[in-house]
């Protein structure tokens, strides 16, 4: 069993209990405006260009077949249309500023990439999360990957958009120890806007997943001017308010702009919306709405 | 109480140390006195000359009396080591850009009278005679270096606290009588101990009537004292400094005088640092439960009491040598106090007392003396949270050791089960077992990736030019990785075998003019022998040394054998000529810029759990540590157990140092830069994160570095300073040691803090970092090692 993914992140500790390795799987059906992995949302392989380590030494446009790399104006300009990915680029790159993001894998070759920290899920309660993209997208790679996983006597941990079939998440209920469950906005008409997809779906999906006493967290990213207000936040949580238990852990995860140099390597620059920035401000209130409604208001996950 | 510790701590940290002639001229004064008389009575009676003319004095509000020199902070002189470099340096002493010392013109006048007496008779210059052209020669390159061995003592050891607190000192002058007078002295072999035996009871005596000079001083304070409180606490000092370290301890206040009295002594006998205190808690803990459970001390005056003791821990300085202070930037003692682990019959040892260590090592934030934390496998939840809990305050400390690692690597070496589950630390993370090892913990400095440029260069050394140990071939014309590997086996068997003639050397001229009669006392079975520690008094005895240079070679290594000789994107040639003109020569294909990120960007790298190079590591590393194991010291033979070298990967700031003499290597690391510090990777390499860098260094071969095993991580404070990261922090350490990892210790402080603090050093002035195995103020370290510090990868919790 293959499947594409774009990263494999070892020692992660806000994702899950313990010291964990994330897994992040390509291709997602959701475009969130403040994605910080804007390379997990294709799923296919892509070429990336990371500017700061290039030293325009020019192998890259000489060793081209299809003509698809130029040098302009001290930077390599990748023609998208013309490039079949066959990766001459990225091997006579030295500096290692060409890269292929996204590589075909089986279950076995991830496995064991995530039992080499074994040693530290042993005593930490860690484990394997899978995270995207939106992992249930390749669902079948995913199944046998927590299969694996679970096998191994790994924790394990999916973060989901919850945009997916109900068959999806049914096929991996007892192969999951945590759903890390994205809740983003009960308004479907902005779910819409700033995720291009309904938010029916994954409300629902949540529902039923409660509703079959699964561990789930949910977890609010917050953006300023989407979901950040006062009001936002409390619909919010009193649509959870009727089905979650007291005490439930959100996790508020706070917008942030790491990830927007990533859509200048991919090419896909067009694509990037700058939100204000987060400040302490919006957080402590956020905490507050979380509490009022008794939940326990965790920032940055754990 | 928080005002006697933050007075006596301020005091002290804001002292710059100067320098001091009080024992130049004493022990000059001694020497010309007894000339005539053997050696070792002559070093017995040079003790007592300086223990009872030396000026003493105790400071306001401190408990614990003691000093090592005319004033708080001040760095005695030992002639009978060097005086050379004193003499051709002490004028910049003062303008020195870090390791700064004060000294005044009066000073500089005196000790230039004094240093006419010592031409040709110091150690030093017995070392210099000894070691012939090649030696020197070969120490040039940079492959080794012991320098600063010939300029000053030895030290590296854990003196016998614990008999000297439990019995006192009369009880070891007791034993040195009784085996005078067992002694045959028509048997020749007999008549040759009476010196060293006179010399104990001597020795011994001074330190005894040093002590009544304080209880003397203090009675005298006490007379004139118009505080009430001030006044009752002189007396008692004058009561425990009466009592001990004469006599056993009656209490855990005099405990702790009698332990300050005879850490202070050997280093007044002998300028070796890395002066181990030992297992503190162990030995002083009867004393404490004692006390504790008549109501005599509570718990805060423990930990105040504590904390007196490092304040004067930390008011010991020793002044080296430009060159040799390159090697120990900071102004480092390598004073060094060991907690928790397990008893020698493998019980749990964590206590009361090792949890109050900790509270003053907090309260207290100073660099000195090093505290090293014991873990074994079943080491309570609560202590080991605890040690987590401080190593996050960023306070530079403690390190954490793996009892299941150290007491292997000590069996190895031929120690007892007890002994070795016994083991304390000395210098930087060194396992010594108290009063029993003798030897020398501390050794010569050995440069692998200096050894590999040469191999590389065809045995010839690039920046000097010399052929020590010629080679038919180069990288230009090597055939094979295999044979790359064969060529640095060579370098590395020739320079071994220098090291070891002028390690040995060293120790020769220790003997014959340098023996320690009080330090011999308190180290078994010296008096029992008869015989000094350097001549094979103690139980056990090592030569250690400090090697360097692991993932540097290892990537280097990776990089010919994946680039020259497996994909064969780049010849011998051309690497070649890329390090010879530091990857600058632009007018080649690739550039040598390209080839730079062809070799860094390429070729695997250590610290990142991938086999490719780490077994490259393992394999150059244990093949290192077998050959030094190998190697015999001067005491073979003659009584210890032992007396082999064994390694470390202890490098101090030598990483630096060495790096000036290193042109471009392998691994694209240019010319003169300094290398990866400890067992540690070379920063920027480890892009996997800190678990793939903990894993690739726990496969180096720990159970054989039985002098060592060191790692220096660093992480950002703000990925620990929440409490629900304390478990994650803690899980992380042990597993660790679960994959084998011998020692860790962490500077958790950020980039950030860092690069303000050399902005603004005013503001920083106790901002506390690990720099090897020892702790140091920032804001004193010279601008290369400060760099050298925030260049280590701040890890960072994902």
């Amino acid at each position: 069993m293959k499947g594409i993914i774009f990263n494999i992140q070892r020692f992660a500790v806000h994702d899950g209990p313990g010291i964990r390795t994330l897994v992040f799987l390509k291709g997602c059906p959701l475009h969130c405006h403040w994605c910080c992995n804007p390379e997990g949302q294709k799923s296919e392989i892509e070429l990336s260009y990371v500017i700061n380590h290039c030293r325009l030494c020019g192998r890259c446009e000489a060793v081209c077949d299809q003509g698809a790399i130029n040098i302009i104006e001290k930077r390599v300009l990748i023609r998208r249309d013309l490039c079949d990915l066959c990766g001459n680029c990225v091997e006579n790159c030295l500096s290692g500023a060409l890269k292929i993001v996204g590589k075909q894998v089986d279950v076995e070759t991830v496995l064991d990439e995530v039992k080499r920290d074994e040693p530290f899920y042993r005593y930490s309660g860690g484990g394997l999360t899978v995270s995207g993209g939106e992992p249930t997208l390749q669902n079948n790679f995913l199944v046998e990957l927590l299969k694996g996983a679970h096998q191994e006597g790994f924790n394990t941990a999916i973060e989901t958009s919850g945009f997916c079939k109900w068959e999806n998440i049914e096929s991996i209920l007892n192969i999951v120890d945590h759903f890390l469950f994205d809740v983003k906005h009960v308004s479907d008409e902005k779910h819409k806007m700033f995720t291009g997809v309904s938010n029916k779906i994954v409300l629902e999906n949540l529902l039923r997943l409660i509703h079959k006493g699964v561990n789930v967290i949910v977890r609010v990213p917050l953006i300023p001017s989407f979901n950040c207000d006062e009001d936002d936040l409390r619909k919010i949580m009193s649509f959870l308010s009727e089905f979650l238990k007291k005490g439930s852990q959100i996790h508020l995860l706070p917008y942030h702009r790491f990830g927007l140099p990533k859509y200048d390597h991919i090419g896909d620059d067009n694509k990037m919306v700058l939100f204000e920035k987060i400040n302490k401000s919006h957080i402590e209130r956020a905490t507050q709405i979380v509490n009022e409604f008794n939940f326990i208001a965790n920032v940055g996950g754990s | 109480m928080d005002d006697r510790i933050s007075i006596l701590r301020n005091s002290s940290l804001s002292t710059i140390p100067e320098i001091c002639t009080e024992r130049a001229r004493l022990v000059t004064e001694s020497y010309q006195n007894y000339s005539n008389e053997p050696v070792i009575l002559k070093r017995a009676r040079t003790l007592e000359k300086i223990l009872l003319h030396m000026t003493i004095f105790i400071e306001d509000e401190q408990l614990i009396a003691g000093n090592l020199a005319g004033k708080l902070k001040a760095t005695p002189i030992f002639p009978e080591f060097s005086v050379d470099w004193i003499e051709q340096e002490m004028d910049g002493f003062e303008k020195r850009e870090g390791d700064r010392f004060l000294i005044s013109p009066g000073t500089k006048e005196e000790l230039r009278n004094l240093f006419p007496y010592w031409k040709g008779k110091t150690h030093y210059d017995r070392c210099e005679a000894l070691l012939n052209e090649e030696t020197k020669k070969a120490e040039k390159t940079g492959v080794i270096d012991n320098v600063w061995i010939r300029q000053g003592g030895d030290g590296h050891i854990i003196p016998d606290f614990k008999k000297v607190i439990d019995k006192g000192l009369l009880t070891i002058i007791k034993e040195a009588e009784e085996q005078l007078s067992r002694l045959d002295l028509t048997d020749p072999k007999d008549l040759g101990k009476v010196p060293f035996l006179q010399g104990v009871i001597i020795a011994n005596n001074a330190v005894i009537r040093f002590a009544h000079r304080y209880a003397e001083l203090a009675r005298a304070k006490a007379d004139k004292e118009r505080d009430f409180q001030r006044r009752q606490e002189l007396w008692d000092i004058a009561n425990n400094c009466l009592s001990v370290p004469a006599n056993p301890a009656r209490n855990f206040y005099e405990a702790v005088q009698s332990l300050w009295f005879i850490h202070l002594v050997v280093q007044i006998e002998d300028n070796g640092h890395s002066i181990g205190l030992g297992r503190v808690d162990q030995f002083l803990y009867p004393y404490f439960q004692k006390d504790f459970a008549n109501l005599l001390i509570t718990r805060e005056q423990a930990v105040e009491l504590i904390s007196c003791f490092i304040v004067k821990c930390y008011g010991l300085s020793k002044i080296r040598s430009w060159h040799c202070t390159q090697y120990d930037r900071g102004y480092p003692t390598y004073q060094n106090l060991t907690l928790g682990g397990q008893t020698s019959d493998g019980l749990e040892a964590v206590n009361e007392l090792s949890y109050i260590c900790l509270d003053a090592f907090v309260k207290t934030k100073l660099p000195q003396p090093a505290f090293s934390c014991r873990w074994h496998k079943k080491s309570p939840w609560e202590w080991r949270k605890r040690v987590v809990e401080v190593v996050s305050m960023g306070l530079g400390g403690p390190a954490i050791l793996n009892d299941e690692t150290v007491a292997f690597a000590l069996i190895g070496k031929g120690m007892t089960i007890e002994d070795a589950l016994d083991y304390g630390i000395c210098g930087c993370a060194e396992p010594t077992v108290m009063g029993k090892s003798g030897g020398r913990y501390g050794g010569s400095y050995f440069n692998q990736l200096k050894a590999l440029e040469i191999a590389l260069y065809g045995g010839k050394d690039p920046r000097t030019g010399y052929v020590l140990c010629p080679q038919e071939k180069s990288l230009i014309d090597f055939t094979s990785y295999e044979e790359v590997e064969d060529a640095y086996k060579k370098q590395v068997n020739y320079f071994m075998k220098k090291y070891s003639i002028m390690e040995n050397s060293v120790d020769f001229s220790f003997e014959e003019l340098i023996p320690n009669p009080f330090l011999s006392s308190l180290t078994s079975d010296c008096i029992k022998r008869g015989k000094h520690i350097k001549q094979g008094g103690a139980v056990y005895d090592y030569t250690g040394n400090e090697t360097s240079g692991t993932a540097n070679l290892a990537n280097s290594l990776a990089a010919v054998k994946k680039l020259v000789f497996e994909e064969k994107v780049i010849s011998g040639k051309e690497l070649l000529y890329a390090m010879e003109t530091n990857f600058e020569d632009t007018t080649t294909n690739p550039t040598g810029e390209g080839i730079r990120q062809l070799v860094m960007n390429k070729a695997p790298k250590f610290g990142n759990d991938d086999d490719y190079v780490d077994r490259i590591a393992v394999k150059m590393l244990d093949y290192w540590a077998s050959l030094m194991s190998s190697y015999k010291n001067t005491r073979y033979d003659r009584g210890p157990i032992g007396c082999h070298f064994h390694p470390s990967t202890t490098t101090v700031t030598g990483n630096i140092a060495f790096g000036k003499v290193i042109g471009a290597t392998p691994d694209g690391r240019k010319s003169g830069e300094p290398f990866a510090d400890s067992s540690a990777p070379f920063h920027g390499t480890e892009i996997k994160g800190i678990t793939s860098a903990i894993k690739s260094v726990s496969k180096l071969p720990f159970k054989k570095i039985s002098c060592g095993g060191l790692l220096n991580m660093r992480i950002n404070p703000l990925e620990v300073k929440d409490e629900t990261q304390i478990p994650r922090f803690e899980a992380l350490i042990r597993s660790y040691f679960d994959l084998g990892g011998f020692q860790i210790q962490w500077n958790v402080v950020s980039t950030k803090t860092l690069r303000e603090a050399q902005i603004h050093p005013e503001k920083y002035k106790d901002l506390v970092v690990k720099v090897a195995g020892y702790s140091a103020l920032f804001v004193t370290l010279d601008r290369k090692t400060q760099d050298d510090i925030i260049l280590r990868t701040e890890h960072v919790l994902k």
